[in-house]
């Protein structure tokens, strides 16, 4: 893919998310905002695609708009009297929230200025799930095990909670 | 014969060739691709076209009637003049709709039912997009016409919608479980998760030959797939002894057919996946790769048929039964066995021993399947039994 096709594609999509992004947050009634943020997280696989990491990509996709959207939907739609958002939160929290939302920019932003970032040294449109799936079950074995080890707290967690109820 | 095998890449060749001669090499990938997806879907529409005419007839065959007849020869025209029909309906948006995600919708739902077009292989030579992820970018993209089912169903401001909108999500979550686990075995077997790659693998051996493992993965698949698009038995989302048409129920004329279309183009991906994963995709003697591959998806799409024919519609708690208790052990049944079969090597067996393994397994399978049905009668009758010998007996 040529520079001008591949520059346009990330505006298109850097747009779309940030569009997104910006949706979740302001819109009105709580379904638009989760519609925005399926918008935005799909804009972020999209980008993940033009990084070349497609394996990260579609899994995005997958876990989030094909998983948890459809759970967060479905439990925004059980709970009726919650559809319409209160229409101002305190002032102080909204201070509290602008003061956090500032700072986090700054560092990201410093961070992304400051960051030794790595140029690619192999070829972009290489496949990426087989040097992925060794590397977890190889390098990253230890930390892999820890994160199933998560995920299976959380699933004990969830059966006694059904239990009980 | 060898000619027509590669046709499709024949006429890309020189389609290319002829394109970037005139437009450059980076336009012409554009054009290239514009042309390719213009050329699948015309293709798709008019094979929906004809699959809804052999629907509608085998589906009257099984229950003794004759079907559409009347609209050209054999009613091969029926689909036409319904889709010229929907085009005059009036478009109706309901007064309480939320105006843009009802009309939003249906593209959410057909959109991402199309592209998953891109990665299925037609020949060994006819890949849109060699995806070295495609099977996951498959299982990706068929989330996408649930969400729109469940925000159609709330868009629509009626409770039934809602609900239909509510049971397509519980049967995704439910069932896109054992979908993506029965995919596994495949790409254990296979070694990758690009499409063309897994087809390729089963030059000599069909994955379904792959003992044991091969028929229980696809019985998951066929059934995990049926339940995700939402295709009888397994069609609650739409049931209309309980809440009349379910999510579509405010939409009319092209907005309804566009969520039919998707329906019809999403029966067809889990038959065209199920081909290539399990059937060989593009292998097959004496005809043309792209014909199997036709072929081979107009027969599962047939199996559907039968199966809406002949099953009733499942009760919510059999669905979700089935789903956790049924097809996700024999899922992880069957990913342990795949990586048996590939640790013992055993795709390299004779074939015909393989045949006789499977049809061994599947014997069993049937007869293990009909005396549970035979328990679950004598259980269901053996009250009345009872009661109608007491009559006796008084």
């Amino acid at each position: 893919m040529s520079e001008a096709i591949y520059t346009a594609a990330f505006y298109v999509f850097g747009l779309a998310a940030v569009v997104g992004a910006l949706g979740t947050v302001a819109a009105r009634r709580l379904i638009h905002n989760a519609l925005f943020l399926v918008l935005a997280l799909a804009s972020a696989a999209a980008l993940y695609v033009l990084l070349s990491a497609d394996f990260v990509a579609v899994v995005q996709i997958l876990v989030y708009t094909g998983a948890i959207m459809i759970l967060l939907l479905f439990a925004l739609m059980l709970t009726p009297q919650q559809v319409e958002l209160p229409a101002t939160a305190p002032a102080g929290q909204q201070l509290a929230a602008a003061l956090v939302a500032v700072v986090l920019f700054g560092l990201i932003v410093a961070a992304v200025l400051t960051g030794p970032w790595r140029q690619a040294v192999v070829p972009l449109n290489a496949p990426t799930s087989a040097p992925l799936g060794t590397a977890l079950l190889t390098t990253y074995v230890f930390p892999f095990e820890l994160v199933s080890l998560v995920l299976l707290v959380g699933l004990i967690g969830a059966l006694l909670l059904a239990r009980e109820s | 014969m060898a000619v027509l095998n590669d046709l499709l890449s024949q006429v890309g060749g020189w389609l290319g060739g002829v394109l970037r001669a005139l437009l450059g090499a980076d336009l012409a990938t554009i054009v290239f691709l514009v042309i390719s997806a213009g050329v699948i879907l015309t293709f798709l529409a008019a094979c929906i076209t004809l699959a809804i005419w052999a629907e509608r007839k085998v589906i009257a065959r099984i229950q003794d009637r004759v079907g559409p007849n009347r609209v050209g020869p054999f009613g091969l025209l029926q689909s036409v003049a319904d889709v010229l029909k929907l085009f005059a309906k009036e478009d109706t948006i309901p007064g309480g709709a939320d105006r843009l995600v009802f009309i939003l919708a249906p593209l959410l739902a057909v959109v991402p039912s199309l592209m998953i077009y891109a990665v299925l292989p037609w020949n060994w030579d006819a890949v849109v997009a060699r995806l070295d992820v495609g099977i996951l970018y498959v299982l990706a993209l068929a989330t996408f016409p649930t969400l729109a089912i469940l925000v159609a169903g709330w868009a629509s401001y009626n409770k039934y919608t809602l609900l239909g909108g509510m049971r397509a999500a519980v049967q995704l979550i439910s069932y896109e479980v054992p979908e993506v686990l029965a995919v596994l075995p495949v790409v254990v077997l296979a070694g990758s998760l690009s499409l063309w790659d897994i087809a390729a693998a089963q030059r000599a051996v069909w994955f379904i030959l792959a003992p044991v493992v091969g028929p229980l993965a696809f019985l998951v698949f066929f059934i995990a797939g049926l339940a995700e698009i939402n295709r009888s038995p397994f069609d609650l989302v739409e049931a209309e002894s309980e809440i009349i048409a379910g999510f579509h129920m405010e939409y009319s004329g092209m907005r309804w057919a566009l969520f039919f279309l998707a329906e019809y183009a999403n029966a067809f991906t889990v038959s065209a996946i199920a081909s290539v994963l399990f059937f060989g995709g593009w292998h097959g003697p004496l005809l043309p790769g792209y014909l199997w591959v036709v072929l081979k998806t107009a027969l599962l799409f047939v199996v559907m048929v039968w199966i809406r024919g002949t099953l009733p519609r499942l009760r919510y708690d059999q669905l979700l039964a089935l789903a956790w208790k049924g097809l996700l052990p024999v899922a992880l049944v069957s990913l342990v066995l795949a990586v048996a079969v590939r640790e013992l090597g055993a795709m390299s067996w004779h074939p015909l021993l393989l045949l006789g393994i499977n049809l061994g397994v599947v014997y069993l399978l049937f007869r293990w399947y009909t005396d549970l049905w035979r328990a679950a009668q004598y259980r269901a009758a053996a009250p009345l039994l009872e009661a109608a010998m007491q009559g006796v007996r008084s």
